[in-house]
């Protein structure tokens, strides 16, 4: 298996879509953060509010919710080419062949979807880092004072939880393109998950009480924003209070995951492999 | 010995009958062509023998050993050579290699300078497969059929667009590979191919194996070609 995932890494590291999916990842960082910037100094009435996230510790709210964000476009496009293109390629054929086990094949595919989530994740954290430096240096005072064994906490969490939320989505991607055998129409067929899932979530929201509103909290994309937040402290702009708590969750997207890999694993061991 | 067994063969893609009841048995050092036109099912045997397809009916055995069994002791001495070579267009034809040479494990690796001589890719190696040409795809896919140092090599339509030239070096290859004693399933619609380097061939139309036996002896009284038209009309 290890051999698989070696080789699995060793053709993204040759795919030029890796480098510049890595460019657009940290020009968004850029563009979010300097944007905001910008917008804080331009207006002067709301600074401290405004302010704020650019600033450690809130700083972090900021990393880790444009790391899910386009962390998620990021992986999910990489996951839908990666096992999109061997269908396209009929490099499917040659691997399956010759590996005979289905399930080492796709196991290999889905372990290194699970590292490339937790590299996006080092790599937003790294570049937010930088840029959020940059911008308390700019906005006040850089300093190590925001540094508490608490926020260590929050750290991991946001950090665990954005690495689960890329994971979660690539692998449903993973799944809608072993179902249409094509990287785009993966790509389809997720931003049309999006988009009603989207549109659910906003009607249930809006529900005063009752089943539906609830089957909302089971849905991916609320549960992604349990943990963007810090607990204490700093001005955010997060409503954690609308979301619901880590450890559901944590819980309803490892279920999402197991469910997303074994209709995948299913699917790919049912169907016939042709050219 | 039987490298390649099928018995009773079968599979429908609903409604449609890809291959049927098929009966096939190659022995060790056999040059076995497998003739058919477009759609006779040829493609969808060997997707089955490779574990790509699902057979509906049937069963197939190499080396004496069903196909559904743990096949990892005899995997490593089957070679396959694939209709339109797969292969990664953004890695070189030595990185596409090296992967699978990975996968093969032993002394794949060591070989992979050897292969690519034999077939004469040596000094493309280092280009990415998706600036090969057609000729040099089939030579690339000649090169990865031969990592393992197979005694059963499966050939789908090897000599598929390649220009004349092209043609001749594969037939040389596979002659030579055939001297050498390895046991080649050749999967054609080319008849002066299979007929030049073939000495078993089966004609299969509709998926059903219409004739088989010895080349010599199917075309001692009619030449290929019309045994291939009378076997395709009449079958």
């Amino acid at each position: 298996m290890s051999t698989l995932v070696n080789i699995e890494l060793f053709k993204l590291r040759k795919r030029k879509i890796s480098f510049i999916l890595l460019a657009v990842l940290i020009g968004m960082f850029c563009l979010v953060f300097f944007s905001h910037y910008y917008l804080v100094e331009s207006s002067e009435t709301t600074y401290e509010v405004l302010a704020a996230p650019l600033q450690f510790p809130d700083a972090f709210n900021l990393i880790f919710s444009t790391a899910q964000g386009v962390g998620t476009l990021i992986l999910v496009i990489l996951a839908s080419f990666v096992v999109g293109e061997e269908y396209s390629q009929g490099t499917v054929r040659q691997m399956v062949a010759r590996i005979r086990t289905r399930p080492q094949y796709l196991g290999a595919k889905t372990l290194s979807l699970l590292i490339m989530a937790l590299i996006i994740t080092v790599i937003s954290l790294l570049v937010g880092v930088i840029i959020a430096s940059f911008t308390t240096a700019k906005l006040g005072e850089l300093s190590l004072d925001f540094i508490t064994l608490s926020l260590f906490g929050d750290i991991g969490r946001m950090f665990g939880g954005t690495a689960l939320t890329l994971t979660v989505n690539a692998l449903l991607a993973m799944l809608f393109v072993i179902l249409a055998k094509s990287a785009w129409a993966g790509i389809g067929a997720y931003i049309g998950y999006g988009l009603v899932e989207g549109v659910f979530t906003t009607m249930s929201a809006s529900m005063e009480g009752g089943w539906l509103k609830s089957i909302s909290s089971y849905m991916i994309t609320p549960n992604t924003y349990a943990f963007v937040h810090l607990e204490e402290g700093g001005l955010s702009l997060w409503f954690p209070q609308l979301y619901p708590g880590v450890l559901h969750a944590t819980m309803v997207l490892l279920c999402w995951c197991a469910f997303f890999v074994g209709a995948s694993f299913y699917l790919f061991q049912r169907r016939d492999i042709t050219a | 010995m039987t490298v390649l067994k099928t018995e009773h063969l079968t599979k429908r893609f609903k409604k449609i009958v890809a291959v049927s009841d098929l009966n096939l048995q190659i022995e060790e050092g056999e040059v076995f062509g497998f003739l058919g036109p477009n759609g006779s099912g040829k493609s969808t045997t060997i997707g089955m023998v490779l574990g790509l397809i699902a057979p509906t009916h049937g069963r197939i055995e190499l080396f004496g050993r069903d196909i559904k069994d743990d096949l990892s002791s005899v995997w490593p001495r089957v070679g396959v050579a694939m209709e339109n070579p797969p292969f990664y267009p953004y890695l070189s034809g030595w990185d596409n290699l090296k992967i699978f040479s990975q996968i093969l494990g032993d002394n794949a690796g060591a070989r992979m300078e050897e292969v690519l001589d034999t077939v004469k890719l040596s000094s493309r190696a280092r280009d990415k497969f998706g600036t090969y040409s057609q000729g040099m795809k089939q030579r690339l896919a000649l090169a990865y059929a031969l990592l393992s140092d197979p005694r059963f090599l499966i050939l789908d339509e090897p000599t598929n667009g390649l220009d004349p030239v092209g043609m001749r070096e594969m037939r040389e290859l596979i002659l030579r590979l055939k001297e050498e004693g390895k046991t080649i399933f050749l999967s054609s619609h080319l008849l002066s191919e299979v007929e030049q380097v073939c000495d078993h061939i089966g004609i299969v139309k509709e998926g059903r194996l219409v004739t088989q036996g010895r080349v010599d002896d199917l075309t001692s009284e009619i030449g290929l070609e019309k045994l291939f038209l009378k076997a395709i009309e009449e079958g």
